[in-house]
Parts: C-alpha cells; structure tokens; sequence
C-alpha cells in the first residue's frame, strides 16, 4: 500500500491521519517516509479535529452542491463541506471522514463557544 | 551571455481533433521555421511543454519536423509548463550549451492536466474552480471586490480576443450583461468568469547574441523567474488574499531586469479565472493589496492583448508559450489588427495550481 492508500484506508473507516515527525512534532503533508524538515523517518498521526475555518463558498456542480470551505488543522489544509451558518475564522471541528467516489469526502461543523455564567 | 526571442507561431486554438500532440506541435514548428533566418541544422535544442501522458515527445517531434538537436526533452509543469519551457530554454543558451532552442507547447483538450488528482486533500473539490472560488470569496469579503469588477476583467480579455485569429473565442462576441448574468458555478465565479480548456500548439525560437543578431527584431529576455511553494492546496500558508509564488517570481524578474512596474508598457497575465487577474495586478506590484480591482479604472496599461485564458482558451502545455509569443509579436511591431503602439517592455506572467507555481518574464525591445 502507498502513503495515500492507508491514508484513503483510514478515512473509510472515519478517521483522518497522515504522516508525522515525532522529531519535529509537526504533520507531513503531503505524506511521506521522510519528514520535509529533519529528514528523519515519520510515521502516522491522527489529524486534530479541531481547526478553523478559512474561507467557504457554495458550489453548483452536480454531485456537490452546497456550501464547501478550507479548513486548516494541526496546520494542514483540507477541503470539504460545511453548514452554512459557519463562517471564515470560525472554529470548526471534522464531523464525518468518508470516502466518495475513491476520494476523500469530509465535512466541517461549528464548535459552540460555551460561555461561561 | 545574453539571450533573445527571436520569432514565433500559434495555431488556432481548437476543439478535440484528430491530430496527435506531435501532430499539433510539428505543425506549429514548421510555420515557425518557415519564417526565420535561422537554418534547420543550426537548432541545437528543442523542448516540448506538455502535460500529455505521451513518452518521448521531444525527439518524436524532432525526428517529424527534420532536426537532430544535442538537447530535446518534454517539460511538464500544470499551467506553468510553457513558461518553464522558456525558462529551461534560456538557462541552456545562457550556459552556452546551447545557441537555438526551439520551445513548443502542445495540449489536448482531455489533458490530464486539467485536474490535479494527485491532490488528495481537495477531496471531491478537485476541480480548479473550487480553490478559485475561494480566493475570490476572500477578496470579496476583505477588499470589496464585486462580481461586477470581475465581469469587466472576463470584458476586456473575451473582446480583445475579437481581434486574435487564433483565440478559441475569437468569433464570439458577448455582451457585459451576457456575462455577468451567466450560470453561477461556484460562488462568485460564473461561467465566464471561467476559462475554458482547449486544444492547442504554440512555439518560440530561442537564441544566443550572435545568432539573434542575424535576426530581423530581436526581443530580449532581461528577467525571468520562476518561484515553487509546493503543490498541493493543503500547503499553502497565506490567508488565500495573495499568491506568494507570484510576488516572489515578479520581485527577482524585476531585479535582474533593472526594471520595475512603472517600466512595463504590455502584459500578459494568467487569467484562468478573472480572481486571478486582479490579484496578479497587486501580487506583482502595480497596485498595492486590495486594490486590484481598481487597476484598470486609472492607468493605460495593456493586458492580455491576445485575450487571454478567458478569450483564447487555456491548452496547458501551450499557454505560457502563446503568452510569450504575444509580447514578442507586439514587441516586435506584428500584432496585426491588436497592435499596440509605442511598446518598448512587456511582461509574462503565468502560474499554475492553486498560485504553488508563478514564473515571471520581463522582455525587452
């Protein structure tokens, strides 16, 4: 298996990972054996939930109408769909990792700020 | 060593033919050869830019169009190929490896080139207007820029493509209204905000000093600079209001040229959306960020006289080459019915994926 199969792999069973330095401490992306940094050798890490919305916009293409954004996590950048009541900068968290079609399908949720009392 | 254009060719950018890409890149060649001093057996190189799957390509075209070349090869880089075909090209004659390199883009309208599938992290977003989008949502939101500013951006280039033969477009004529009442794809960007992938061939001879000085007009490359951020969307690190590649690509270009913004009288610029356009204009440096928008209102500067993506059609290969060509030929004195007068230096910028990839060249009369 390539990289990008265990990484296509483990979204079909929910979970998004890539590759990570435990020299660095940071994600490798696009994956890789080597880190992009040190050079030492990676191995694979969940990627954080949380992250934050960069921008959004509404697609008409058929087969993915609706809202869609870039959202960066533990400083990787991924596309999927999100709520439309989300905006840029909003703190969003990855709900649901699929695949679709032999690609990568995720999807953004807004992460309620409780306020204290 | 310096290093000149000396002449140039396009074909009529198409729909799928019959014709193989070496088909369509000899054809182009062979007119291009036609038309110089330069002798068959006094090229030296030949680079052929193309993201076809197609093996071997520089000496299958070598051995259609009669040339036995010390360097040939094909040169892939998305959009960017053809410029960095140009670029390639100088660094072999500026070596003094070579003294005549012919440049050829070719592309195929089904090019695999026209989806960056390698790009996992796009997920199902994996066509490029889906990342365009972004960056015009982003513009909009921060600077005010309106569907509006970018319906007179898909203006300009779709009218000045009236005048260009060889434009995909060039028989199309659309109104201001046509446009920005078009089919909304993705928010902003409407369907002519968009442009549209074809078929294509475009080529350039590139000399040294004592060849080119045999040459009727010479066009002289004084900058030329390429810059690469990476590939994918998930590595770019700016907050989607500017492409890095371009501003870096444009800083280094001006600093070999000795020249600056104020110097340029023509550009061609990378259009394949019209968000693109009005960032380039800030990216490079004739206005400052935000203002992008604004940048046709207040000057006389000459942009994508040919048309660009928007008007001609973007076969990927060849873009970056026929945006050349166009500075060359207006340069020179032969751009026919779009001639614009008294044009001294010109500007090319093409870029590819997302802005990962900017190459910047300033030519010189």
């Amino acid at each position: 298996m390539t990289l990008v199969d265990v990484i296509l792999d483990t979204a079909n069973k929910g979970t998004l990972i890539t590759t990570y330095c435990f020299n660095c401490k940071i994600h490798i992306w696009p994956p890789n054996h080597y880190c992009n940094s040190c050079s030492k050798k990676t191995g694979f890490k969940k990627i954080n939930r949380k992250g934050v919305l960069i921008e959004k916009s509404f697609s008409n293409i058929p087969d993915l109408i609706g809202y869609y954004g870039v959202g960066e996590f533990s400083g990787i950048r991924v596309m999927g769909r999100v709520d439309k009541s989300i905006l840029p900068n909003d703190r969003i968290r990855i709900s649901k990792v699929s695949i679709k079609e032999n690609k990568l399908s995720v999807e953004f949720t807004k992460i309620k700020i409780k306020r204290l009392k | 060593m310096e290093v000149a254009i000396d002449s140039s060719n396009t074909q009529k950018f198409t729909k799928a033919s019959d014709s193989t890409p070496a088909e369509l890149a000899s054809k182009s060649i062979i007119e291009l050869l036609g038309g110089t001093q330069i002798q068959k057996h006094e090229i030296d190189g030949l680079i052929v830019s193309s993201s076809s799957s197609d093996s071997y390509l520089g000496n299958i075209v070598s051995e259609m169009v009669g040339i036995k070349p010390k360097f040939s090869t094909k040169i892939e880089n998305l959009c960017n190929s053809g410029t960095s075909g140009v670029m390639l090209a100088y660094s072999l004659i500026k070596s003094g490896l070579c003294n005549a390199v012919l440049v050829t883009g070719v592309e195929k309208q089904n090019s695999q080139g026209n989806k960056l599938i390698w790009d996992i992290s796009r997920g199902q977003y994996d066509m490029p207007i889906h990342w365009a989008s972004l960056y015009a949502q982003n513009h909009f939101r921060k600077y005010g820029t309106t569907e509006e500013d970018l319906a007179n951006i898909s203006l300009k280039n779709h009218m000045n493509a009236n005048k260009n033969i060889n434009a995909f477009f060039h028989d199309k004529h659309f109104t201001y209204s046509a446009i920005v009442n078009s089919n909304m794809v993705v928010e902003p960007l409407k369907k002519f905000d968009c442009c549209y992938p074809c078929e294509g061939s475009s080529s350039l001879l590139i000399l040294s000093k004592a060849m080119a000085k045999r040459t009727e007009i010479p066009i002289w490359i004084k900058g030329i600079s390429q810059s690469n951020q990476g590939a994918s969307f998930a590595s770019i690190s700016n907050q989607l209001d500017s492409i890095l590649s371009t501003r870096i690509a444009a800083r280094d270009a001006f600093q070999q040229s000795n020249l600056g913004p104020k110097n340029i009288d023509i550009m061609e610029i990378h259009d394949a959306f019209t968000i693109l356009e009005i960032l380039a204009y800030e990216d490079i440096g004739f206005v400052g960020k935000g203002d992008g928008r604004k940048f046709l209102d207040n000057n006389t500067m000459h942009t994508n006289v040919r048309g660009g993506l928007l008007g001609c059609g973007h076969p990927i290969g060849a873009t970056g080459i026929d945006q050349t060509n166009e500075i060359v030929i207006q340069l020179q004195g032969k751009a026919g019915l779009r001639q614009k007068k008294d044009c001294m230096s010109g500007l090319v910028h093409n870029m590819a994926a997302a802005g990962t990839s900017t190459t910047v060249i300033i030519l010189q009369k």
